[in-house]
């Protein structure tokens, strides 16, 4: 295994401490860590991304032992890259985290239930996250639960916009196994890039779902997009966003 | 310790290496809470059946968190009863270091640490609970009143900051109604020293270090820095 | 003694708890004058904001995933 430096463990403490990055922070933290302890930052902007995976990646094969991993996320609002340092692990351990209590995530799960078997559109709204909290076991008064809603929010498992709660980035990155595990059948996954996807387009026809940024890279200058499920081929009655626009990758 | 490389002995490379990783893990996690962690807890959680172990799979731990992985060091903390460990971070900060986040709760608490630790230090390394609450008071947080952001300021100072390992509270002998005295905690010694709480006792009068003399020459004995008016 | 002291050019300055007390009110403090001797929230942000670099904290690990008993798996029958 290579060798971990300062600069990678400053890399690490950053994301234990923050938790989830978008692309530009992580670049900006990349420079951070080189400058910092003095590794090469090369101008070469081409360069300089492959050295960074090899950053990333030495990182990685130290903190796997540890179950611990940082990983690649994108976004269901807008396709955007972001990156989290991640828990693989399920045990006795795992459960002594503190940051929220039992009952907490009792509601916690009962709101990701809510959004992955009962709603078309991968949101709950904040009056049915009350009503959830009268089936818990242990009851939650309503300034309890928009506490909760708060300071998830603040640590970015779940996204609140005018009063509709969705999960956050972290939160599909981080449970997307759980959620596909517990969910066989509730789950969808995007037919174009194959992850779960909670916002996206269904085809008026059959199942088959598209994340938003996932149907504009797909249907991408097409006049009539069609269903791409093999067997179905209907047009694609939805408004294609960005559809004769080039999406750049990061 | 024989005893702990006979237990070491008794297992598996791969056991010992599992054991050493699920070590590691738990002190991530219980580093949440910012308590000393317990080794009893860590040989009823972890080690179980290889708790003789402890010592060199402690070392070990220890060390992957200190080099391999993340840059924190393990502290015993001195006790008589129990053994206890907490992180401290081996990278030292700096006003440059902006990559590491505290929320809002941490910043307030935080700052109300560093207050306390400034009157303890600038006041000749120990300070009387009265003069302590008259001064809080003065900044309009009153050990008798619930505080619109620190909540019970009592149940903050005396419980959680001492069991976190921030203050120390020593109980005056044969003091009637009780009386304390607060000093600095493990915690704060390992985390922060007298040169920084100075540093940020100046910004806050404008003046030189040097100006506050008894002060001064403590940091110096306490650096070890030989010092001419001894 | 006293002379010494002018003669090395140091100012012999006595701790006061209050006085440095007061200094953080000034500094930290709500600029309206309704808050006389108080630091509100944001004020506490502000100096824990400020002293963060003379610590050396450990950040801690936080995650989501592990942290709580998985819920049972729900399977949906088939509609007949
Ligand atoms: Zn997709
Ligand atoms: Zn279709």
């Amino acid at each position: 295994m290579k060798g971990i430096r300062r600069s990678h463990q400053m890399f690490i403490q950053c994301f234990m401490s923050r938790g989830f990055l978008d692309a530009k922070e992580v670049k900006h933290l990349y420079k951070s860590c080189c400058e910092t302890f003095g590794d090469a930052y090369l101008a070469d902007e081409e360069e300089r991304r492959k050295l960074l995976l090899e950053f990333v990646l030495t990182i990685n094969n130290n903190l796997r032992q540890f179950h611990m991993e940082i990983k690649k996320g994108v976004s269901e609002e807008d396709g955007s890259n972001f990156y989290g340092l991640v828990n693989m692990s399920d045990n006795n351990i795992t459960r002594l985290a503190s940051d929220y209590t039992t009952n907490e995530l009792e509601l916690f799960k009962k709101i990701v239930e809510f959004i992955v078997v009962e709603s078309a559109t991968g949101e709950i709204g904040s009056i049915e996250v009350v009503n959830l909290t009268e089936k818990l076991d242990r009851r939650m008064s309503k300034n309890d639960a928009e506490n909760l809603i708060n300071r998830m929010e603040e640590d970015k498992w779940i996204r609140v916009k005018q009063g509709r709660i969705s999960l956050g980035t972290r939160a599909i990155l981080e449970l997307e196994q759980y959620i596909l595990s517990v969910y066989p059948d509730s789950a969808t996954i995007c037919n174009l890039c194959n992850k779960l996807c909670l916002k996206g387009q269904t085809c008026g026809s059959c199942d088959c779902k598209l994340h938003f940024h996932c149907a504009s890279r797909l249907f991408r200058g097409q006049d009539e997009p069609k269903c791409p499920k093999a067997g179905c081929g209907e047009i694609w009655s939805h408004d294609i966003p960005n559809r004769d626009v080039t999406m750049r990758s990061t | 310790n024989t005893q702990a490389e006979r237990a070491m002995a008794g297992m598996e490379p791969a056991e010992q290496e599992r054991r050493t990783n699920d070590l590691v893990q738990y002190l991530l996690i219980m580093d949440q809470r910012k308590v000393p962690i317990k080794k009893l807890d860590i040989n009823k959680q972890v080690l179980k059946e290889h708790s003789k172990a402890f010592p060199i799979i402690m070392r070990s731990a220890s060390d992957k968190l200190s080099k391999v992985s993340v840059g924190l060091k393990v502290i015993e903390m001195q006790d008589n009863k129990q053994k206890s460990y907490i992180l401290v971070n081996e990278i030292e900060q700096t006003s440059e270091s902006q990559h590491l986040r505290w929320s809002d709760e941490e910043k307030s608490k935080m700052g109300l640490v560093m207050v306390i630790l400034s009157l303890v230090f600038m006041n000749g390394n120990t300070m009387k609970d009265s003069l302590l609450w008259h001064t809080l008071k003065k900044m309009g947080v009153d050990h008798e009143h619930q505080h619109e952001v620190f909540g019970d300021v009592k149940k903050l100072v005396m419980t959680e900051f001492v069991r976190q390992g921030y203050l120390e509270c020593i109980k005056q002998p044969n003091s009637d109604p009780p009386a304390f005295d607060f000093k600095w905690g493990q915690r704060s010694k390992q985390e922060t020293t007298k040169r920084k709480v100075l540093q940020f006792v100046c910004k806050v009068y404008e003046k030189e270090p040097q100006q506050w003399t008894s002060q001064w020459q403590d940091l110096l004995q306490s650096e070890g820095t030989p010092n001419g008016n001894a | 003694g006293r002379q010494k002291a002018q003669a090395l050019h140091t100012e012999f300055v006595k701790f006061q708890p209050v006085e440095f007390a007061e200094k953080l009110v000034n500094l930290f403090g709500s600029s309206g004058a309704g808050d006389m001797g108080n630091i509100p929230f944001e004020g506490w942000v502000q100096m824990g904001e400020n002293i963060r670099p003379y610590f050396n904290r450990s950040p801690a690990f936080h995650f989501m995933a592990g942290s709580f008993e998985k819920e049972v798996q729900k399977r949906r029958p088939t509609p007949k």
